[in-house]
């Protein structure tokens, strides 16, 4: 034990002997080690307790307590606080603070979850708002516009999650009854609304179409669900005016306006063709122009990675009348169309780029060309079956020639590749068939 | 009972709730106690009476407000008071920026028969004068410990400090006051009984 602390502890001793009755020699005479020091502060200790301690004069004793009296009166007369008043005060207030925190809360939650993405802690959030959005809509208008918004948020959300392949059907779900939504909602419009906001859907399509035409290609997961994609960036079948049957080709079909974008972006060219314009037709003289082959093989899809298209249409256009010369493309096998199917429900056009692909594959007929020069009357799969073999006299064919291969996109003006190869029932004049394949000796 | 002779308890209750009578048996009991410890604090005896007076009306003010504890209800009533007290000086201090002013009061033993008087007022006010060498802290400690001869745990309470702390000051103090007195306890005739 420190010196100090040794001594203090002894003074200690000391002062509470002395308080106790004993004397100052008692302790020193216990401690004579100490006695030097400890005898000069115990000395001042017991005159220190000797000493009369300063009392307060009576004048200011009274003055203070005058004073003191007045401040109690003052306390008597001081209103009582209402305990139940202030209680519920309290509880009124802490309830207001509670409630303002938890809007605030749920507003800053909501703003939060709008850039959410689907699979997130908020993405519910995100769409709880969105469906209240719609139930306080005051007018279709309002309707319409914000289910665009929301289709356009579900477009965003399926093109941020491209490489996530988890979940992508959901997405895609979401995404293609949003536009439908969306669609419905501006057909109930009236017409100038309608016209403005289908414009707004195809600007709004359209600048995603450019996106994903310049979206790098990544793996395979990413490019199917770009295909997806672009499929919902088409109109729905709902709203795109199907073309009628009853079209031939003397009239001039004139394809009812699609209001949404028909034109489709591929990234990646989606099939190829496999065959190429070395038919054997060429060898064949067209010396019975009017046979049509009885057994005409059923055009090979080269490319069917697309999705399944739904029904096939009936051929629309149907050449009646007599067949128009060759055209300005002999060499070309014209009748090997042999592009994916489109999908009906999304009739595309070709981009004017595929005229140019076509030079290496079996050319498709435009459909200003094919309203009245019939095309696809072969098989597609004329590297296999050269179709001039198997060409009957017109007398049969009539009845029997069937191209299952047909191209029912004249009337949409979406000539090109893509037509889509379906059966036929009404027979194919053999006079066309002749004629083309006098002229091309490819028999296309 | 308390060490002040009444229901401490039940008088400050009363007091709370208005009764002047009550008050002022605690009034009387405390107002030198806190006159005293003011006056040790800043040295001046009419600042000392003038926050006094204060003082009472703070504690009016305040007095609904303090709780009554079921054990030693005059001990922290009273380490209250203390509270009161130094915050009123702090207020003072830094409102009049006032240095801690000498003691000028004489203080007069309680013993002194009349034959040893002019002996003893010498050596009273070089006791005195010693006193006013101390810091407030250490005049605060002496004052509770020796002239209002409270034990050191009421001292320990009262000044917020711990014990260990008071018994170290009040050493520190009474070697200043040996110091700055040097051998006057030779020549002295006040002897402990």
């Amino acid at each position: 034990m420190p010196y100090r602390e040794q001594f203090n502890t002894l003074l200690q001793e000391c002062l509470a002997r002395i308080e106790a009755g004993e004397s100052i020699d008692d302790c020193l005479r216990d401690h004579p080690e100490h006695a030097d020091e400890l005898a000069d502060l115990l000395w001042l200790a017991t005159q220190l307790r000797t000493l009369a301690a300063p009392k307060l004069s009576e004048a200011t004793r009274q003055q203070a307590r005058i004073r003191a009296h007045a401040a109690l009166a003052a306390l008597r007369n001081r209103p009582t606080q209402r305990p139940f008043w202030g209680f519920g005060m309290r509880l009124a207030l802490g309830s207001l603070a509670t409630f303002v925190f938890l809007l605030g809360s749920l507003g800053i939650g909501v703003a939060a979850a709008q850039t959410s993405l689907p699979g997130q802690a908020l993405y519910g959030l995100k769409r709880q708002s969105e469906e209240l959005r719609l139930q306080f809509a005051l007018s279709s208008l309002q309707e319409a516009e914000l289910r665009l918004q929301f289709a356009s948020r579900r477009l965003d959300e399926a093109l941020a999650s491209l490489n996530d392949c988890t979940d992508a059907d959901e997405r895609l779900r979401e995404l293609a009854a949003a536009n439908d939504a969306a669609w419905q909602a501006i057909s109930q419009l009236e017409p100038i609304a309608q016209q403005q906001l289908r414009e707004r859907f195809n600007d709004m399509m359209q600048s995603y179409q450019q996106f994903l035409a310049n979206l790098p290609a990544s793996n395979a997961c990413q490019d199917s669900q770009s295909e997806t994609i672009v499929a919902e960036l088409a109109p729905t079948s709902t709203n795109t005016p199907t073309p009628t049957n009853t079209a031939t080709p003397t009239d001039t079909p004139t394809p009812t306006n699609t209001p949404r974008p028909v034109a489709i972006v591929r990234r990646t060219p989606t099939f190829t063709p496999t065959f190429t314009p070395t038919a054997t037709p060429t060898e064949q003289p067209t010396s019975t122009p009017t046979a049509t082959p009885t057994e005409t093989p059923k055009p090979k899809r080269s490319n069917n990675h697309r999705p399944a298209p739904t029904p096939e249409p009936i051929p629309t256009v149907q050449p009646t009348s007599v067949p128009q010369p060759p055209t300005s493309t002999p060499l070309r096998p014209t009748a090997t169309v042999t592009t994916e199917p489109t999908n009906e429900a999304y009739p595309l056009p070709a981009p004017a780029t595929s005229e140019a692909t076509s030079t290496e594959t079996p050319e498709a007929f435009p459909t200003d060309e094919t309203t009245s020069t019939p095309a696809v009357t072969l098989p597609t799969d004329v590297t296999t079956e050269p179709t001039a073999t198997e060409i009957q006299p017109p007398s049969t064919i009539v009845e029997t020639a069937r191209p299952t291969a047909t191209n029912d996109k004249p009337l949409e003006r979406t000539p090109g590749p893509t037509s889509t190869a379906t059966s036929s029932k009404p027979p194919v004049p053999s006079v066309r068939v002749e004629e083309k394949r006098t002229a091309t000796p490819y028999g296309g | 009972m308390s060490r002040f002779g009444i229901d401490f308890a039940s008088t400050l209750s009363q007091a709370q709730a208005g009764d002047q009578v009550a008050f002022d048996s605690i009034y009387g009991l405390l107002a030198d106690t806190l006159f005293r410890y003011l006056y040790a604090r800043c040295g001046d005896r009419a600042l000392a009476e003038e926050l006094t007076s204060d003082l009472w009306v703070r504690v009016v003010e305040h007095l609904p407000s303090f709780k009554i504890p079921n054990s030693d209800p005059e001990v922290v009533f009273v380490a209250w008071l203390y509270t009161i007290a130094r915050n009123l000086l702090a207020d003072t201090y830094r409102r009049r920026r006032l240095e801690v002013a000498p003691l000028n009061d004489t203080i007069t033993s309680h013993e002194v028969s009349p034959d040893d008087r002019v002996i003893i007022n010498d050596e009273i006010h070089e006791l005195q004068l010693a006193l006013e060498q101390l810091t407030a802290e250490q005049r605060e400690v002496i004052l509770l410990r020796f002239i209002e001869q409270r034990s050191n745990s009421e001292v320990a309470q009262l000044t917020g400090r711990s014990e260990n702390a008071v018994k170290v000051m009040q050493h520190r103090a009474l070697t200043s006051l040996a110091r700055l007195l040097g051998g006057k306890r030779k020549t002295s005739k006040v002897t402990t009984s």
